[in-house]
């Protein structure tokens, strides 16, 4: 819906650049109700709401609801290139379905969407109506850990470990501390994986090895690299 | 409560903006306040005008003819028989000048989609056109007739005044009437939606010719 005719003319330019980079589409009809003698003599628009102000009514998510169906995002994203359209599940494929779904029809019908996504904004880039999807997309993720969290007497293993990682690297002593705990894991490698983390950390290899930790940490290596001459102190 | 109802009062909800609750009155938020400070109108001298449009209808693979009232007759004679067109349809408003012995041209009788196929082309006037995007814009009026026979031969030859042609998208926007049923058309049609695929002839013919009339 724009506001009136003039306006139209601004999406005219913009949905044909944004979508096959063309100057315009090679045939846009325009109807206004019935032509006596002119096509169909009956006309009906039917309006559904579908979710939408459920939508409309997330200040953070509303956005998505300017989307005008151009597809730049789906030409430009990397998933998308990957998985193609039918991983997306329903008819709004790559970054503009990823949050578009979760929000019509319920984040658990969709909760691996919001995930799909490096986050790399190159959606948000090219989108002629500038839908922050990057954005929206960890805002829905959001609402899935909440949502995820609702209606549980016990925590998830998933939370748990975030909260400890949390905890963890709230604290410089403690992060340091866990470094060079994690160095024990070199231990167990093999030319330098590690195959199969232990409980909680299984599922993480279920499906791809574990890099083993490096041998020295970041801050072992600025230290070693910056040490002062000897007598260049001042 | 209808269903329009429920829906009106569920977007109320939504935005926040209850009437009678302290609220404001629902309006659009942007209501009266849409900027229009992109490119509305550019000026050209006619003769750089009319040389972008036919570059941009040539470059979306339509064939132009550039030429004046006493010489139109002459081009369409051309344009028919270089296509090998000897029947075709056109509105009944369409005021053309007499064509060439062999070339019949039908005024459209609502004419069924079976029957205009077998009309080797069609000549319309147009209502706009614009240069900078290559567009010719049809709206149904006695000289441009009914969509059905622009869409379904599979030959669309289009008469274009040089006082229709525009430089942008907005001055023909402001040209135009919104209750009127539109067919714009940028090239021969052609689709590249499925997996940038370019397919031809998807909404209407397949070859568009376009005679420019300019004032001699």
């Amino acid at each position: 819906m724009v506001p009136s005719w003039r306006d139209l003319g601004v999406f005219m330019q913009l949905l044909p650049r944004s979508s096959t980079g063309e100057r315009m589409n090679p045939y846009t009809s325009i109807w206004t109700g019935v032509t006596p003698g002119d096509g169909p003599q009956q006309f009906h628009l039917v309006l559904l709401d579908n979710g939408r102000t459920a939508v409309l009514a997330d200040e953070t998510g509303r956005q998505t609801l300017h989307c005008i169906r151009c597809s730049a995002c789906l030409n430009v994203c990397p998933v998308y290139e990957r998985v193609g359209g039918h991983a997306y599940g329903s008819v709004y494929p790559g970054p503009i379905g990823a949050i578009l779904s979760p929000q019509l029809t319920g984040i658990e019908d969709n909760a691996s969407l919001p995930y799909a996504s490096s986050l790399c904004g190159a959606c948000y880039d090219v989108c002629p109506v500038k839908i922050d999807i990057p954005s929206v997309l960890v805002h829905l993720r959001a609402r899935h850990v909440e949502a995820a969290r609702e209606g549980r007497r016990l925590p998830r293993g998933e939370a748990v470990t975030m909260a400890a990682a949390s905890w963890v690297m709230a604290s410089r002593g403690r992060f340091t501390a866990a470094q060079r705990a994690a160095k024990l894991g070199r231990a167990v490698g093999r030319r330098g994986q590690i195959r199969r983390l232990p409980p909680p950390f299984a599922g993480w290899t279920e499906a791809r090895d574990m890099p083993v930790p490096a041998a020295m940490t970041f801050r072992e290596w600025w230290r070693r690299e910056h040490r002062p001459e000897d007598g260049a102190r001042g | 409560m209808s269903a329009r109802d429920e829906v009106l009062s569920r977007i109320r909800t939504a935005i926040g903006n209850t009437p009678g609750e302290g609220g404001k009155e629902v309006t659009s938020p942007r209501a009266g306040a849409v900027p229009h400070d992109y490119r509305l109108r550019r000026d050209a001298d006619p003769g750089e005008l009319l040389d972008l449009f036919a570059g941009r209808l040539a470059d979306y693979k339509a064939t132009v003819r550039r030429t004046t009232p006493s010489q139109l007759a002459a081009a369409i004679g051309e344009a028919l028989t270089q296509r090998g067109a000897r029947r075709v349809v056109v509105p009944p408003g369409l005021d053309l000048p007499t064509l060439p012995a062999g070339v019949e041209a039908v005024a459209d009788a609502q004419f069924t989609p079976a029957e205009l196929d077998t009309f080797d082309g069609t000549i319309t006037a147009v209502a706009a056109a614009i240069a900078e995007t290559g567009t010719i814009i049809l709206d149904g009026s006695p000289d441009q007739g009914r969509r059905a026979i622009s869409l379904v031969p599979d030959y669309l030859l289009c008469i274009v005044r040089a006082s229709q042609v525009v430089a942008l998208l907005p001055e023909a926007i402001t040209r135009l009437r919104p209750d009127r049923p539109q067919t714009w058309i940028s090239g021969p049609s052609a689709t590249v939606d499925i997996e940038f695929e370019r397919v031809e002839g998807v909404h209407g013919p397949r070859t568009l010719e376009v005679i420019i009339v300019e004032p001699s």
